[in-house]
């Protein structure tokens, strides 16, 4: 099923148990890698993504109930993976979702695979943002969400979304240069 | 318009322009490099984001709650964790309406309404009994829910926890909770190496694997006959026993087959006593594991009537002699406290403490306090209320007495050094010195044949060795030949020497079945009677010895033989049926003679009068009692081996 499908119909109005287990499989099936992608740029670590991801899930699984009556789905598991990263990121105690830089090595600016490493100082220089600017601004680049769905997701003002992404643009750009 | 304005800040969203924004900005970007720049910049931005490699789930990502088997799990540690709190809410709410009510919870209600205690006293409180045995657990019980339940709910991303939860909760059930915890189990094993285990039967948690059956359930009964019953602590007639509460059951420290459980004993003044009584005889054994339905118990003495013989009835109100109500000796507590709890005494079915002696001066007693079979503690109890002394160190004491003057304890005992050099000559005297609170003690003699004591008078010790009477000061120092060649054969274990007080005639048996007389400054006896000797004592005079004489073979009843100084039969009477019998003490007097005797394994206090001749039992129903003969002869220590010592004063008609 193509991505775009389950996001712009809204689901059918299954209301048996039977169903909304039904459409929970999809969505798990749907969204697994992208939530997992989603989460690994915002927290940098592929192991604590992975965690989120279920943890996602998991919450996504207690509310199920509400998936019939989801207008947007996708944004509704987006949020649910954002509170459980940023709920993570209370219990670790970490004001801003920066994994430990210590042991990685210095990037080489110059060589064969001198995009991959450009890339690989993007992400550095996107966990260096505070998670209010990279959370729509990860949601709109890479996740391609529309400003609208964004705002649902975080539960903004489209403004308010719009005025984030100017902001976390201009950080983005300082990080990385 | 917005020609001569940048729209950088639109370009940061540019892909969710509306149609008109859209045209508006890039109307913009035809005519302004700079913005046309920031596109681009961001453009490019956007492509490096995107080219963040993405990654593969390395594991499967699927929630676990979402499996059937999962959610039951889920479902089951909500459900723990629930009846856990309701079970610690459930206790707590109890200990608040007891406590309100001032009763004991989980404990056994036993008390009878016909009690009454003395004036002044009043009855322990009164047990509440609980309406189930799970009562008392609920914390154990909500705890153990709250802490399984918990490892279950915090399993749904790692099924380890529930995995543990599930094992502990196996090890449990099969640990303690019967009838599961029948079946073979680690703790059980631990146990049954490592000894020590107990448990309450107050709580539903057992090991039945260890203890099978209801060992307090099966003696219960059998207390339940004791109640309101008198004698047992140990003579006090006005002290029935009230109630009982069972604490503990475990099994024996040494015997794995036998089974304790630890009860207390509450009387009606309020006093009580903590007594390990012992289940044993299983019926059923299994490899030693499996204890049940247990054949006999340690309460058999309590039960025990010790009535009157046919022929030897007890000393009633009109009786010429008895006893007064018994009254408990004022000593230190720490010498009530010497036969408080010994399993052996119920096990062995002898008492912890064992024969008494009073001393001449009426300021001490001596007791033999039994550790172990064949271990013995002697101690001097003052009656001052200082602490007990104890003579030695725990050894294979045989026999023991005063010195005449008081000064010193002798006693004989097993000596292993003397056991390595004749097998056949193994025993010693040995004396202590009592001063300043301290015995102070040497060995007068060892390797000696005999174990009976030694005649003890002013002069010294008198101990029969090889052929010859010999003497040795109570100081110690060469033993001097008193006479030689006293006896015709080598002696016989039998052979010991009773001096008269003032030392100038010796009874001694020369034979097992033959008592001679003998003057100290003779060779020869002088007067040989037929009697098999098992105990003699002269007369404080000195002019009347008194012989038990005692078949080993039960052809006739235990006898008292009172003879002359020069061997005249002034008095025979018998004494009891059979068995082992102390040495007869006689009053300063000489008009009457205790004697105490183990008929059918029960301790009588016989007592003759020496004019008549007339033999009572001072005995009372369960009474069952060692004692001693005051200095005095007005009264009687008492002791039965389950606390304290006790006064009996002698009540003559007049």
């Amino acid at each position: 099923m193509p991505r775009t499908q389950l996001l712009a119909a809204p689901l059918a109005l299954p209301v048996t148990s039977a169903d909304t287990h039904v459409l929970f499989e999809r969505l798990f099936a749907e969204y697994q890698t992208p939530i997992l992608n989603y989460l690994y740029r915002l927290t940098g670590e592929t192991a604590l993504a992975e965690d989120l991801t279920q943890e996602a899930f998991a919450r996504a699984w207690k509310a199920r109930s509400q998936l019939p009556g989801l207008d947007n789905p996708r944004a509704w598991l987006y949020r649910i993976a954002t509170n459980a990263a940023r709920d993570h990121s209370r219990r670790a105690r970490l004001l801003a979702w920066l994994p430990l830089w210590a042991d990685e090595p210095a990037l080489q600016t110059q060589g064969p695979e001198e995009a991959a490493i450009e890339a690989e100082r993007m992400r550095r220089a996107l966990l260096q943002l505070p998670p209010d600017y990279r959370v729509p601004l990860v949601l709109y680049t890479c996740q391609e969400f529309s400003v609208a769905e964004i705002a649902e997701a975080l539960e903004l003002s489209p403004e308010a979304v719009k005025q984030r992404l100017v902001r976390a643009r201009q950080k983005l750009r300082e990080a990385f240069e | 318009m917005i020609d001569d304005e940048h729209v950088s800040d639109r370009l940061a969203f540019y892909r969710d322009l509306s149609p008109t924004e859209r045209r508006e900005v890039e109307a913009h970007l035809a005519i302004c490099a700079q913005c046309r720049a920031m596109l681009a910049a961001c453009r490019r931005q956007d492509a490096m984001l995107k080219g963040i490699a993405d990654i593969r789930p390395r594991r499967d990502l699927r929630p676990r709650l979402t499996t059937p088997t999962r959610r039951a799990i889920a479902y089951l540690g909500d459900a723990l964790v629930l009846g856990g709190l309701a079970a610690l809410l459930w206790m707590f709410a109890l200990q608040v309406r007891l406590a309100s009510q001032g009763v004991i919870p989980g404990t056994i209600e036993n008390a009878p309404a016909a009690i009454v205690p003395e004036p002044g006293l009043t009855l322990p409180p009164t047990a509440v009994h609980l309406p189930s045995p799970w009562l008392p657990a609920l914390p154990w019980v909500g705890a153990a829910l709250l802490a399984v339940g918990g490892l279950f709910i915090f399993s749904p991303r790692n099924p380890a926890p529930a995995l543990l939860g599930g094992a502990l909760s196996i090890a449990l059930l099969i640990s303690f909770v019967p009838p599961f915890s029948a079946l073979p189990n680690p703790a059980g094993v631990y146990w049954r190496l490592a000894g020590g285990y107990r448990y309450d039967p107050r709580l539903p948690f057992k090991n039945s694997f260890l203890i099978a059956d209801q060992a307090d359930r099966t003696l219960r009964p059998h207390l339940d006959q004791l109640v309101g019953e008198v004698g047992l602590s140990p003579l006090d007639p006005a002290q029935p026993l009230a109630r009982y509460e069972i604490l503990r059951v475990g099994l024996h420290p040494q015997h794995n087959r036998v089974a304790l459980v630890t009860t207390r004993f509450i009387y009606a003044d309020g006093s009580s006593r903590v007594y390990p009584v012992p289940l044993f005889g299983p019926a059923n054994d299994i490899s030693g594991f499996w204890l049940s339905a247990w054949r006999e118990d340690g309460l058999q003495r309590l039960r025990s009537d010790h009535l009157a013989f046919p022929d030897q009835p007890f000393a009633a109100s009109h009786s010429p002699v008895r006893l007064g109500p018994a009254r408990l000796l004022a000593v230190n507590p720490a010498a009530n406290r010497l036969d408080e709890v010994n399993p052996g005494h119920w096990l062995w079915d002898s008492v912890r403490v064992q024969r008494l002696v009073w001393s001449p001066d009426g300021r001490a007693f001596l007791a033999a306090m039994e550790m172990d079979p064949g271990q013995r503690q002697l101690w001097v109890v003052p009656l001052d209320n200082s602490p007990p002394i104890p003579v030695d160190s725990p050894a294979d004491i045989r026999e023991y007495d005063w010195s005449s003057d008081g000064r010193a304890v002798v006693y004989t005992v097993a000596d292993p050094y003397a056991h390595q050099l004749d097998p056949a000559q193994p025993y010693a005297i040995r004396v202590a010195f009592i001063r300043d609170g301290q015995a102070v003690g040497d060995t007068l003699a060892t390797a000696l044949p005999t174990d009976k004591l030694p005649g003890l008078t002013r002069q010294g010790v008198w101990f029969i060795f090889e052929d010859g009477l010999w003497r040795i000061p109570y100081e110690g120092g060469a033993p001097q030949p008193m006479i030689t060649g006293l006896l015709p054969q080598r002696p016989n274990q039998s052979a010991y020497a009773r001096p008269a007080p003032d030392g100038e005639r010796l009874a001694y048996a020369c034979q097992p079945s033959l008592l001679c007389l003998i003057n100290a400054d003779a060779t020869q006896p002088d007067q040989q009677i037929e009697v098999r000797t098992a105990e003699m004592a002269w007369s404080p005079d000195g002019k009347r010895l008194a012989v038990i004489d005692r078949d080993p073979n039960h052809r006739y009843p235990v006898r008292l033989v009172i003879l002359s100084r020069k061997g005249e039969t002034l008095l025979t009477r018998d004494i009891a049926p059979h068995g082992a019998v102390d040495p007869p003490q006689w009053t300063p007097d000489g008009g009457m003679i205790f004697v105490q005797t183990y008929p059918q394994d029960g301790r009588r206090i016989i007592t003759v009068n020496t004019a008549s001749g007339e033999v009572l039992d001072l005995s009372q129903e369960h009474w069952d009692a060692y004692f001693a003969l005051a200095p005095d002869g007005k009264s009687l220590l008492l002791n039965n081996g389950r606390g304290g010592f006790w006064l009996a004063d002698i009540i003559r008609a007049p």
